[in-house]
């Protein structure tokens, strides 16, 4: 607990030195995910995401990934719910 | 933008299946090579992969044991081979392009506009003396140069401008519009000479006014050409009545002189008139710079005809002349007939000579009195006398031919 307490009264970027994903959704449409460690699983319902503290399933219909690297990855498609797994 | 880039570098549609292409897409990433539009197909996966990027994939394939299928090649990598089979095609293209650009270097249409007592034809002669021509490279046109030719060459011509419009040498000139008689340049007065005025025409003096200088003829006098009129000395008496010295001044007076002008003119009793037939034809023609190829004629020729030629320059857009024309000669048939003129056209012919007579006199400030006309007929000839008689300002301006007189022998005069 004590490093996140220092990142958060230095106010210093929390996804870099804690190692959190960055989940932004535009509607229900795009799902843009930063900080990640690789792809699980992957089919037109689910895509499941490895973080680095934990895994991020996004679940929808015909969910497509747009573009995949080592930074960042966009998925399109109707998002149904995002869900957070320890 | 990344668009065009991914088009310049090529890439592929990929069709990845196996065990596990999530780990294949994963191991991707990390050798740091891009995948986009990734779909899942329940069995196989398709995705996009730079070209660049497929050729590292082998080592990740083997070790996730996935299988990779090429399905469409996007890209320029990919354009040449399928360019390929449009070579000729491909070939022509860039051949025109390259003979476009090609025939855009060189001149292949002249025009002179503004010209109305030069005419066209003189114009052209002079451009072709000096190697403007059709078909001459642009480089070598050098406006200035044509523009100083111009201007020396044609006097009348007193502004030119020459430009080039894509291939058409346009050259546009002004000409004096007073096109009246050009008077001789003044003859310079020196100091210690005098001008005289003398007759430019034999006849009798009507009236004359002196501002300045000794007249030497009063009103009534006859004169001949080149007698002097106005003397440009002043002569300064001794008390005895003899010249001392001459005052020389530049004479100057309003002469009138009545004069006699004298026209002739002959016109044969025989002529012979063209009487076209009414029959024509039209040969069409294609014109490749000065060679001009005829559409081959099948009807039988005319005795006697005219061609009037009419012809279109072949030209890209507004100013990209070609050196091609088309055009249709128009072959008219005539027959001569000879002709005795009446009495009454030949009046009509003279009078109309007359008439454009007295316009040239008139327009050199010459008033006509008086007019005696002769028409007779000698053996089958029409011949015409014309006696004008006229009024005219006269007076050309000539150095003096008076001598100073010498002071030494004055004062002799004065001793005794």
């Amino acid at each position: 607990m004590g490093k996140e307490l220092v990142v958060e009264s230095l106010r210093l970027p929390k996804d870099s030195l804690l190692g959190a994903s960055i989940v932004t959704i535009t509607g229900n449409m795009d799902v843009f995910v930063e900080n990640y460690k690789g792809i699980i699983e992957y089919t037109s319902q689910v895509i499941l995401l490895q973080g680095k503290t934990c895994k991020i399933e996004i679940c929808g219909k015909r969910l497509n990934i747009v573009y995949y690297t080592n930074e960042d990855m966009k998925i399109s498609g109707c998002i149904e719910a995002v869900r957070y797994m320890a | 933008m990344i668009q065009v880039i991914r088009f310049m570098k090529g890439y592929l549609l990929i069709k990845v299946s196996g065990f596990s292409p999530e780990r294949f897409m994963n191991l991707c990433s990390n050798h740091n090579i891009f995948l986009w539009d990734i779909e899942n197909y329940g069995e196989y996966y398709m995705m996009k992969i730079s070209l660049k990027g497929f050729y590292q994939i082998k080592g990740i394939t083997r070790k996730t044991g996935t299988r990779v299928v090429i399905t469409k090649r996007y890209g320029l990598p990919f354009l040449s081979p399928r360019m390929w089979r449009r070579r000729i095609f491909l070939a022509g293209l860039l051949g025109s392009l390259f003979f476009w650009m090609w025939m855009s270097r060189y001149i292949w249409a002249i025009e002179v506009e503004g010209n109305y007592y030069v005419t066209t034809d003189i114009f052209q002669d002079f451009l072709y003396e000096n190697g403007f021509q059709v078909g001459m490279k642009k480089d070598d046109v050098v406006i200035e140069q044509l523009e100083k030719n111009i201007r020396s060459e044609f006097d009348i011509v007193t502004w030119t401008s020459a430009r080039i419009d894509g291939t058409r040498l346009l050259i546009q000139v002004k000409e004096n519009d007073l096109i009246s008689v050009q008077d001789k340049a003044p003859e310079k007065a020196q100091e210690g000479e005098g001008i005289d005025l003398v007759a430019g025409k034999e006849g009798e003096v009507v009236s004359i006014v002196t501002r300045s200088g000794t007249p030497k003829v009063s009103a009534g006098d006859m004169v001949k050409e080149g007698d002097v009129l106005v003397e440009g000395g002043i002569p300064i008496m001794n008390e005895d009545g003899t010249v001392r010295k001459y005052e020389y001044c530049r004479a100057d007076a309003d002469i009138l002189l009545r004069c006699v002008y004298r026209l002739t003119e002959d016109i044969d009793e025989k002529y012979e008139q063209k009487q076209y037939t009414g029959k024509e034809k039209k040969r069409p023609f294609v014109m490749v710079g000065t060679k001009k190829v005829n559409i081959p004629d099948f009807g039988g020729e005319y005795e006697e005809f005219d061609v009037v030629e009419e012809k279109d320059q072949l030209k890209l857009f507004e100013n990209y002349y070609l050196p091609l024309y088309f055009g249709c000669d128009h072959i008219r048939e005539y027959v001569t007939e000879e002709k005795i003129y009446k009495k009454e056209e030949v009046k009509g012919l003279f009078e109309e000579k007359i008439k454009k007579f007295i316009e040239s006199l008139q327009e050199k400030g010459v008033q006509i009195i008086e007019k005696n006309v002769t028409i007779n007929k000698v053996s089958g000839v029409w011949k015409m006398k014309v006696d004008f008689l006229a009024v005219e300002k006269t007076g050309t301006e000539k150095k003096t031919g008076l001598m100073q007189i010498e002071e030494g022998t004055v004062p002799e005069e004065n001793q005794e």
